[in-house]
């Protein structure tokens, strides 16, 4: 596919779990999101590679409106996020309130985990549903001990993070956005601060997730990971797509000469995802 | 029930003898405090072991009464074996004593800060002990110690209002006179607060420019 | 000096005094915490009266004498119809005195709960209230329990400043009762006793804690504020 060419018939709609057109972001002077877009269909796993300051995180947080982009559209299924139309027409923002839940529909799981230190595993995965779903603790517990299950920490429930090692308290962040049943998860760089020999631990949860059908949208320097896991590869520099595609194609072949010398960077190591 | 500021203007030479009391009072009081201060801290680190126990016994003490306590203790007491003195003596002496832990706290905090590196050096050219601690200790720990001192000062500042109770002619006190005269306590005691509060506000801005032109030239000297 | 059987009479007295130093310093802690927290989710809105408010009162708080708020807040309690009530100015003075000291040391333990935390939150959908309540406030008062404690400390160290206005706490108690028997000594001696007895323990245990704290727990700037 060429860069930055959106397919004519592109709309949002049922058939996209996440579409997101012409994202402009900046911080002060300077343009981190140059015009994005991007359309993530249910069940399709799409890796975004790119160099530092490319914008990938940022974008990450434009879709689930944690950082609203200056310009552009953000849609998940047939409803628009962040924004609704107003009553002359012209785009309004929406309330608070239904942000919030809209954000509850998309998963994000963070390069530093970001797990609440105060909480032990179980609460942590559990603090979704309670505050922002409103079940009962019973429910509540009851999907939070099938969702560590599923990250294989099934023994760890009265853990505190801090008793964790990087890989599991990665995986409990996992766990804790599984719990939520979102539409779609958004992985910023999930083992970027990882040690190396907790990284497999942690794709490996990963790959069973992508074999389960979940939509997601994983920033990544794990060229192998996407290799062999994604649908479609998007590779970003200077804040715009650079290249798309399927990642046999991406990665063996890159079309651009950015890609070309990011990839000479990165050996993919088969061995290791 | 009108609030009327006017009524206090007849006495503003009352209060501001009455703060230029405080001042001067404070001055004396943080003066010998420190000068305490130094003496303890002194005492704590090379005197005889006696002399510690008795240092921390008079340190805990301290910290733990309140210093109105104290400053009765210091009134009522005193008389009792004979020691009679005028109150603002008592009310300065108090505050001292009061005072002087903290200072001490400061200055050993100040003196631990100094790396342990630049004494070992010079006791390795062979400095003697007073030399160091005036040559090589004492330029490295003051910047550190100022600015938190003046903190101690402005809360010395404050504790002065309460030598009123026990009649010492300071602010408070001369307050409490046009209150009496005026009938007009509101008035009076806002008044009182703006001098306070613009006073205290004054210090803790100078602290914090000195604060930060201090920290800047530290950091350069132990530029590695 | 031996102890006069008018001074041992005088006991329960004195333990009344304390009891009522003890209640103060309870009230003081309570009205502490509540004024507290209010100026700090005060300074945290984007209402910038609320803001500047907010700090207007934390400056005040501390750049004034609390013997002078005291009289302040004793003189101004007639005008809203609480005359004649030392107790109430008393304690009402210690909570929004010490309140100022709270507010800054909950903010100086915010950055315990880190930027991650919070956007962890925020995109699972977390409202702001619930994020303040369960996320960000338990770490900080964990953080801040120390210094929180040496503030209440201080705080139990003011109390004595009630006896300008006629509370029976334990130092105003004791001067009654010098004012009847005479034997100032001694009775100041009890009195200084039933202060030392408490704050000593508690200085000591709150070492003992601290020294497993964090340092920027401890906020050794903040030791003296004045009475």
């Amino acid at each position: 596919m060429k860069p930055n060419q959106t397919p004519a018939a592109i709309e949002p709609g049922a058939s996209n779990a996440l579409s997101a057109r012409d994202i402009v972001k900046s911080f002060g002077a300077q343009r981190v999101l140059d015009g994005v877009s991007l359309d993530v269909a249910r069940g399709e796993v799409v890796c975004i590679l790119g160099p530092s300051g490319s914008g990938k995180s940022t974008l990450l947080r434009c879709l689930n409106w944690l950082a609203p982009p200056d310009a552009g559209e953000v849609w998940i299924g047939d409803e628009r996020v962040g924004m609704r139309d107003g009553a002359h027409g012209a785009p309004v923002a929406r309330p608070e309130r239904e942000i919030r839940m809209q954000r509850s529909r998309i998963g994000m799981v963070f390069q530093s985990f970001n797990l609440w230190p105060h909480m032990s595993a179980l609460d942590n995965v559990m603090e979704g549903l309670l505050a922002v779903k409103r079940l009962s603790r019973a429910e509540a517990r009851d999907i939070a001990v099938e969702a560590l299950r599923k990250v294989g920490l099934s023994g760890k429930h009265t853990a505190m993070p801090a008793s964790l090692s990087g890989g599991q308290q990665q995986r409990v962040g996992i766990a804790r956005t599984l719990a939520m049943s979102p539409e779609v998860i958004l992985f910023d760089e999930p083992t970027s601060a990882l040690d190396p020999e907790l990284v497999g631990e942690v794709l490996a949860v990963m790959r069973g997730l992508a074999a389960a059908q979940t939509t997601m949208i994983v920033v990544t320097h794990e060229i192998g990971f996407a290799r062999d896991v994604a649908d479609r590869v998007v590779f970003m520099d200077g804040g715009k797509v650079v290249e798309t595609g399927p990642p046999a194609q991406l990665i063996e072949h890159p079309s651009s000469a950015r890609l070309r010398q990011f990839l000479h960077r990165f050996t993919p190591e088969a061995s290791r995802s | 029930m009108t609030f009327d500021l006017s009524v206090v203007t007849r006495y503003v030479p009352v209060l501001l003898s009455g703060f230029g009391a405080t001042l001067w009072l404070c001055a004396l009081s943080g003066a010998l405090a420190c000068v305490l201060g130094v003496a303890l801290s002194v005492g704590q680190r090379r005197g005889p072991r006696a002399l510690v126990v008795l240092i921390d016994g008079y340190v805990a003490l301290t910290l733990a009464l309140p210093l109105l306590v104290l400053l009765y203790v210091m009134f009522y007491v005193l008389p009792d074996f004979g020691v009679l003195l005028p109150a603002r003596v008592v009310g300065v002496v108090t505050l001292a004593i009061y005072y002087a832990p903290y200072v001490a706290q400061v200055i050993q905090a100040a003196i631990d800060a100094v790396p342990a590196g630049t004494i070992e050096a010079g006791v390795a050219i062979g400095m003697s002990p007073f030399a160091i601690a005036r040559r090589i200790a004492a330029p490295q720990a003051l910047p550190l110690l100022l600015p938190t001192l003046t903190g101690l000062m402005i809360g010395l500042l404050k504790d002065s209002a309460l030598l009123s109770v026990i009649s010492v002619h300071e602010l408070m006190f001369a307050a409490k006179g046009v209150v009496s005269d005026t009938y007009a306590p509101l008035e009076v005691y806002c008044v009182v607060a703006l001098v306070y509060w613009a006073t205290t506000a004054m210090l803790h801005f100078a602290t914090q420019q000195w604060e930060r032109r201090l920290v800047g030239a530290h950091l350069t000297a132990l530029a590695r | 000096m031996w102890l006069d059987p008018q001074v041992v009479q005088s006991l329960p007295s004195l333990f009344d005094g304390w009891l009522l130093t003890v209640e103060l310093t309870l009230l003081g802690a309570a009205g502490s915490l509540v004024c507290g927290h209010l100026a700090l989710a005060m300074q945290l809105t984007r209402i910038a009266p609320l803001r500047w408010s907010a700090r207007l009162y934390i400056s005040f708080m501390r750049g004034t004498p609390s013997l002078v708020q005291l009289f302040m807040v004793f003189f101004s309690l007639p005008l809203i119809g609480l005359g004649g009530r030392p107790m109430l100015a008393a304690a009402l003075t210690l909570g929004l005195n010490s309140g100022a000291y709270t507010a800054e040391i909950l903010r100086g333990n915010m950055r315990v709960v880190t930027r991650g935390q919070l956007e962890a939150a925020s995109a699972l959908g977390m409202a702001p209230l619930r994020i303040a309540l369960r996320i960000a406030l338990p770490q900080m008062l964990k953080a801040s329990a120390p210094a929180l404690v040496n503030e209440f400390t201080i705080l139990l160290k003011t109390t004595p400043l009630a006896s300008v206005v006629a509370v029976t706490e334990l130092t105003y108690a004791g001067q009654m009762v010098i004012a009847r028997i005479y034997t100032s000594s001694q009775i100041m001696l009890l009195v200084s006793i039933g202060y030392v007895a408490v704050v000593l323990p508690v200085i000591w245990l709150g070492k003992r804690v601290g020294r497993r704290a964090p340092p920027h727990a401890r906020t050794p700037r903040s030791v003296m504020r004045g009475a």
